[in-house]
């Protein structure tokens, strides 16, 4: 197995609609991340796509599906696919989310909040330890937006992960679009997150747009990042370095060109602000 | 009680919600914020979110059978549907394996007892997209060597099938159905006639093969192991003006056969 090449700089989301653009050639970004779960196949035009375009960009390979922190036992059969991904594709990155998504009766396929307390920290740290050890790497694993929050909470979620990390010697996707959308739904300071997290820590920074709505501001991921969002970034690159930096966008995709435009943004507020990047301090 | 009850409690709990919205309140002396209609709302997104998701896989399996019932109708199926089969996978791709058994039951209406086999065509061909490029254990043969291979070896050999291949024996001309929804398609005059269709996948895309009862026969007598000889007997019992030579040519092209099996 070849040495997976490092991310660095600034990555779109590799998507359906923008398959035949990057047959055609890599467009002008530096590494590509894909949604794991849709690369779980035996063979066929995604996995081609995918196969083809990780000749030319470093890939991230991002899960959405294995719900870590479910009090079910993790689907197994999941896990092995990942593996298998993981050993076809030769990622430079695998991350996953800090939630869960199954319940006794059967998966939910969302992004569920965890109650952040000592007894999920246990949890987690065992789920994180049992998927590093079956892919045979660390991964990282990033803070989510979420709706509601438990009272009986013991930890910010950033002192959660911050804490993960220390035990299980993960890394942290730091999504500073979710930073922003817990700030305005829970109140909390996203600035006081990114303090929370150690520096070295942070592997990956996501980027995306979200949608305010009565109820609460909505991480869609479906229009270009805000102008705090962009702000908090600016922040994250002061204090993680020239982390390698995502432009998620998973609704209402795009043109190919828009994606470019806003990567290009992220790029020149990465070089502006960004101090060299201290390469996450996880287990290879 | 230990830690990892009350994490499944409360996890337990959470999902009771997203089933039912009347379950919100015993979440609510747990969560934040405060306020119980707030909460409710916010319960609310997620209830939404997991809906759509079960959804728009489900229609990403199934869009003919959307065409089909229409977009309100396929909101309710999906409903019901993952009410009934709660998805045992992770992975969303292969939550709607038993909408076709399902819509079945579901759709009491004899007039619209065809989506059903419209179903087990669509999910053949979302399962092709996924299949592997090449079998196991196969030896690949380009046109030249198939000519080469000579009659009599022919006849006694063991084939190979493409993966991604299926092969459907339907009460209704599903297939008709299917391409009636493709460019230039046009309803068939009939839909309420048995019919054999097999799913092929020459390189990337998936699509249907029209198949006849003896060439279904001697399709899956070919994937089960048969000689190309014994095949062929039950495609003749079935129909003696079998055509071979045009079928063979399908096969073929279509990617179907793709070689000899390894001894």
């Amino acid at each position: 197995m070849s040495t997976p090449r490092a991310l660095a700089g600034v990555g779109i989301g590799l998507r359906h609609a923008h398959y035949e653009a990057f047959m055609a050639g890599p467009p002008g970004i530096d590494w590509i991340e894909v949604h794991s779960e849709n690369y779980f196949g035996d063979g066929g035009y995604d996995l081609h796509v995918l196969e083809t375009v990780r000749r030319d960009l470093p890939v991230s390979l991002h899960g959405v599906g294995l719900g870590l922190g479910s009090a079910v036992p993790l689907d197994e059969a999941h896990l092995a696919r990942l593996a298998r991904l993981v050993e076809r594709i030769e990622p430079a990155v695998v991350s996953e989310h800090l939630c869960w998504g199954a319940s006794a009766q059967g998966a939910l396929h969302d992004l569920l909040p965890m109650p952040l307390t000592q007894a999920s920290l246990d949890h987690l740290a065992a789920r994180v330890a049992q998927m590093q050890d079956s892919l045979g790497r660390a991964v990282l694993i990033e803070n989510v937006s979420t709706y509601i929050r438990f009272r009986g909470d013991a930890y910010s979620e950033a002192e959660f992960l911050a804490s993960l990390a220390q035990r299980t010697g993960c890394g942290v996707l730091l999504d500073v679009n979710n930073l922003y959308v817990n700030q305005c739904n829970h109140g909390e300071d996203a600035l006081a997150a990114m303090a929370a997290l150690p520096p070295h820590v942070v592997g990956e920074i996501h980027l995306a747009g979200h949608r305010v709505s009565a109820a609460a501001v909505i991480d869609d991921h479906g229009s270009r990042v805000a102008p705090a969002v962009w702000s908090l970034y600016e922040a994250a690159l002061a204090r993680f370095g020239a982390t390698p930096t995502l432009i998620e966008w998973d609704t209402a995709v795009p043109a190919l060109d828009v994606l470019l435009d806003e990567a290009l943004l992220a790029r020149e507020r990465f070089t502006r602000h960004a101090t060299p990047h201290r390469e996450a301090e996880v287990r290879s | 009680m230990n830690s990892r009850d009350t994490l499944a409690s409360q996890q337990q709990a959470f999902a009771a919600a997203l089933d039912d919205p009347a379950a919100d309140t015993a979440l609510a002396a747990r969560m934040l914020p405060a306020d119980a209609a707030k909460l409710h709302e916010r319960l609310g997104l997620y209830r939404g979110n997991v809906r759509a998701a079960r959804r728009v896989a489900l229609a990403n399996a199934y869009p003919v059978l959307v065409a089909l019932t229409g977009e309100a109708y396929f909101d309710a199926l999906s409903l019901a549907y993952a009410r009934t089969h709660a998805s045992r996978e992770a992975d969303l791709n292969r939550f709607g394996a038993h909408l076709p058994e399902f819509i079945e039951r579901y759709e009491t209406d004899t007039r619209y007892a065809y989506f059903g086999d419209v179903a087990r065509l669509e999910w053949a061909l979302h399962v092709a997209a996924f299949a592997a490029n090449e079998p196991a254990d196969a030896t690949p043969l380009d046109a030249r060597q198939w000519q080469a291979l000579g009659a009599p070896c022919l006849a006694q050999s063991r084939l190979a099938v493409h993966p991604a291949c299926s092969a459907l024996a339907l009460r209704f001309d599903a297939a008709a159905i299917w391409q009636a929804h493709q460019p230039g398609g046009a309803w068939p005059e009939r839909v309420d006639a048995a019919s054999w269709a097999l799913v092929v996948r020459p390189q990337w895309r998936a699509s249907v093969l029209e198949h006849t009862h003896a060439a279904h026969e001697a399709f899956v007598a070919l994937r089960d192991g048969a000689t190309l000889d014994s095949a062929l007997a039950l495609a003749f019992d079935i129909d003696p003006a079998f055509d071979f030579g045009a079928q063979w040519r399908a096969w073929i092209e279509a990617r179907a056969i793709v070689g000899l099996r390894a001894q």
